[in-house]
């Protein structure tokens, strides 16, 4: 391992050209099976009522004990190719620490959902507790959602029908029954994918190729059964299954995206159809752009953490704390390093 | 409590004012907004109280998009929202503004961030009205149209502290003349002198799009105000109450001769040595005069007395003497129409001049050589007038004495070049005529050619529509206020159009000026207010 910079150079370019073998395309037809059969064309339809749910997280200080978050989730609702309504969660502060539980998880779940976590939450991974306490949010946000949706619209989420806490199981399960329920069409679409075949073959770049030498041009979509994706045996928290899409003529990546497990390829077709009624966007084509304005809306970008850490540092200086103890607190040399 | 608040979808981001500085706002439209280069706005400081004016001077494509090639990317027609992050980023340059108590300052601070950006309404300019002067030429104009009920008028005191008119052919300004004219002829607050060598100014002709045009007798309700000296003949002279025009002998000076021909050194010696003599002498001794005897070697074997002219002139060659006297000799035959031995219209054309009234001096057909004369003459003898006239009073009373003269110079290039010393008596009219309430309307389509200098001396512009930039920057580089913002504005003036800048109206104002034809129509309907109106009629 501990070689030069250009044998280590080399090995990693090794690694990655074995994943993408030069029959990659072949190999994962021969061993999925997926033929053109399975590979659905998407026809145009104008795009209908459409919502999306997004959130996000940023840390704003962190010290040795606590660390504080800022959260808040948004939903964004398109008429057409109009925004029709647009709703976001105040700007929330998080605290993580000091203790192993968090507290203000144990506080906010109820609020949002009615009923104590089964679960509390722990304090030793910050980041993970920041994107927990933004996920439970972000579910509100979508449980709120779904229940005004016009039957046959669309409700995107952002990532996975997975919950990466066990807290959120029963709510998951609730949004995708309420949609159900109520005929609203369900997508939960992924920005980025690690997702892999056979041994560390990248997904994607197979189903891309296979689609171009079957000549499949347009929009499609195509569904991934659960055997063939490298960890589909890991299944806790999972409600959706995986689908591969190209939404636009002109879209630059395919998208992996989770509908609810167990719908019919007709539900599917559907889901599949009104997605790519909002992808026309000419910004991002082939990715739906209500979770791009959803994106946009409720990002933490890092002007405004700058301006809740200003406020923070006020309110204590306000209360007698010295610059200098809150540096002690919860600075460190980076912002010294990047003045250079 | 968890909430979840809606985000109001209607647009606050457009048109308020979001930098930059004392010079210069900016302030973002809507993407499909129709603004206009000289659009006039007002931006409303709701926190301090004070409503200040801008002029948009630029506008250009932009938006909240880090990527700068989004909009070239030919990937789909389609934008979701496009309105919001797509926008037309405006430039403004400030005008000044208005304080609580109404009164106009100078845009020496700037207006608080997110002030709301309006249009304005005739009512906002009463300020404006207000500081304006009397000679209206047009209605202040705002982008494509204009603020009815403000109309633009030129102070008339600052009138003689020369006015510059700067436009290319076909941009309106022989209608403006006419227009200027006639709102003089109305107000006569000043004497306002235009030689006319083509008959247009008389009673029209045709515009240089072809369409035919009215002239100043068309004003008949303003004609107190006017007095027209005419080479025509009687009948026209009656019919349009016209006066003869007569210039003799005596008006004449040889020092003339320089704006009417490129004098060799010798000749311009010549026209030294005689500069002083009176001009029937002039023009007699050159109408009998041989020059083969020049030079003089022996002035007394030759029969020359000391002191005659030819004696001032003994040393001079035979030829440039007979080229002066071929001068002398063309001037008198080829203006022979007015330019006779005795009886002068000077004093005449002095006294209506004074008397405030537009005299146009109509020399149809006569060309160049004879306008320039003619100007010459008059504007020689305005000059000696006056200066008599600024000798006999006393300190404190000069200034409200000295009667305000106005001459214009059209084509001024031709007589106020850089470094032509042959034009002396315009130079010094421009140099020191304000002194003696002597000013020039200098017009020319080439104010890059007009010396910077006599540029420098002006203080009233009328750019009207100038294709050259080197035009351009010399106008906005001797202007007194500043017009280097209104590049792109004076680039796109149309025909009609303007920009005035005086010392008399705070800042530089677009213009549509008024059609002659329309305003002296509008005037003729005008009930003329007599001084006896309102005064008892009767013994009680």
């Amino acid at each position: 391992m501990n070689a030069s910079y250009k044998e280590s150079v080399d090995r990693a370019i090794r690694i990655i050209a074995d994943h993408v073998p030069e029959d990659l395309v072949q190999k994962f037809a021969r061993e999925t099976g997926i033929t053109k059969d399975n590979i659905h064309p998407i026809p145009t339809v104008p795009s209908g009522i459409a919502s999306a749910v997004d959130g996000s997280n940023s840390m704003i200080i962190e010290g040795g004990s606590v660390a504080i978050a800022a959260i808040r989730a948004v939903q964004t609702t398109f008429s057409g190719n109009v925004r029709s309504s647009r709703s976001i969660t105040p700007l929330t502060l998080v605290t993580i620490g000091p203790g192993h539980r968090n507290h203000d998880f144990d506080e906010l779940f109820p609020d949002c959902f009615g009923t104590p976590p089964h679960k509390g939450l722990d304090n030793a991974d910050p980041e993970r507790a920041s994107a927990i306490l933004r996920d439970t949010l972000e579910y509100w946000v979508a449980l709120q959602t779904v229940r005004v949706l016009p039957e046959g619209a669309l409700l995107l989420l952002d990532g996975a029908l997975r919950v990466s806490s066990q807290n959120h199981e029963p709510v998951l399960a609730d949004i995708i029954r309420i949609a159900q329920e109520r005929k609203i069409l369900l997508a939960a679409v992924a920005k980025r994918t690690t997702a892999t075949w056979g041994g560390g073959h990248p997904l994607l770049p197979a189903i891309a190729g296979l689609a171009e030498q079957l000549g499949i041009t347009g929009p499609w979509w195509t569904k991934i059964d659960a055997h063939i994706p490298d960890h589909a045996g890991y299944s806790p928290g999972r409600h959706g299954e995986l689908y591969i899409a190209s939404l636009h003529p002109h879209a630059r990546r395919l998208l992996k995206m989770e509908l609810p497990k167990g719908i019919s390829e007709q539900a599917a077709a559907a889901t599949m159809q009104a997605l790519a009624a909002c992808a026309d966007d000419g910004r991002i084509p082939g990715y739906p752009y209500p979770l791009l304005d959803a994106h946009r809306t409720v990002v933490i970008d890092e002007p405004l953490v700058m301006q809740v850490q200003q406020d923070i540092k006020a309110g204590l200086s306000k209360r007698g704390m010295q610059n200098r103890t809150f540096e002690d607190l919860f600075g460190d040399l980076h912002g010294d390093f990047e003045r250079y | 409590m968890v909430t979840l608040n809606d985000i109001d979808n209607v647009d606050r981001t457009k048109f308020r004012l979001t930098g930059r500085s004392v010079l210069s706002y900016r302030f973002i439209a809507p993407h499909s907004e129709t603004l206009y280069i000289g659009d006039i706005k007002k931006i409303v400081d709701r926190t301090k109280g004070l409503t200040f004016f801008a002029k948009i001077t630029d506008l250009s494509h932009d938006s909240n998009f880090a990527d700068p090639k989004w909009d070239t990317r030919p990937f789909s027609e389609t934008f979701y929202g496009l309105g919001e992050d797509v926008f037309i980023s405006v430039d403004a340059v400030p005008l000044g503004f208005v304080d609580a108590g109404g009164k106009f300052h100078k845009a020496r601070t700037i207006p608080s961030k997110f002030s709301t950006v309006e249009d304005p309404t005739a009512d906002d300019f009463m300020f404006l009205t207000r500081q304006m002067g009397e000679i209206e030429v047009g209605l202040m104009r705002s982008g494509q149209d204009v603020i009815k009920d403000v109309a633009v008028r030129i102070p008339a005191k600052v009138l003689p502290q020369h006015m510059g008119v700067f436009a290319t052919t076909g941009m309106g300004k022989s209608n403006f003349m006419k227009t200027f004219c006639a709102s003089c002829m109305k107000e006569q607050k000043f004497g306002l002198l235009i030689v006319d060598p083509h008959g247009e100014y008389v009673n029209g002709g045709k515009s240089s799009t072809g369409e035919p045009t009215n002239g100043l007798v068309h004003y008949t309700e303003g004609k107190e105000g006017l007095a027209i000296f005419t080479i025509r003949g009687e009948s026209d002279r009656k019919k349009y109450a016209m006066n003869r025009l007569n210039l003799e002998y005596d008006d004449f000076r040889i020092s003339d001769l320089a704006i009417l021909h490129d004098l060799s050194a010798p000749q311009f010696d010549i026209v030294e040595a005689l500069s002083r003599t009176p001009g029937s002498e002039v023009i007699e001794f050159f109408s009998e005069v041989d020059p083969e005897i020049f030079p003089i070697r022996d002035p007394a074997a030759a029969g020359v007395r000391e002191g005659s002219l030819a004696w001032l002139i003994r040393n001079s060659m035979g030829g440039p003497v007979r080229n002066i006297k071929r001068y002398i000799d063309n001037l008198t035959k080829g203006n022979a129409a007015f330019f006779r031995g005795q009886g002068s219209s000077i004093p005449e054309i002095l006294n209506n001049l004074h008397d405030n009234r537009v005299v146009l001096i109509d020399i149809p057909d006569m060309g160049e050589r004879s306008e320039l004369f003619v100007l010459s003459v008059i504007t020689r003898m305005i000059m000696e007038k006056h200066r008599k006239e600024a000798r006999g009073y006393g300190i404190d009373d000069r200034q409200e004495a000295s009667h305000q003269v106005l001459i214009t110079i059209e084509e001024a290039q031709r007589v106020l070049a850089s470094g032509g010393s042959s034009t002396q008596v315009f130079r010094e009219c421009a140099m020191e005529g304000r002194k003696f309430g002597v000013g020039l309307c200098v017009v020319t389509q080439q104010p890059k050619n007009v010396d910077p200098k006599v540029l420098a001396q002006i203080n009233t512009f009328v750019v009207m529509g100038l294709g050259d930039k080197g035009d351009r920057e010399i106008i906005m580089g001797s202007a007194k206020q500043d017009l280097s913002k209104m590049e792109i504005e004076i680039q796109t003036l149309d025909r009609g159009e303007a920009i005035i800048s005086t010392i008399g109206i705070p800042f530089p104002v677009s213009t549509r000026i008024h059609k002659f034809e329309d305003y002296i129509s509008g005037l003729n309907r005008e009930k003329k207010t007599k001084i006896t109106d309102g005064l008892a009629s009767g013994f009680t």
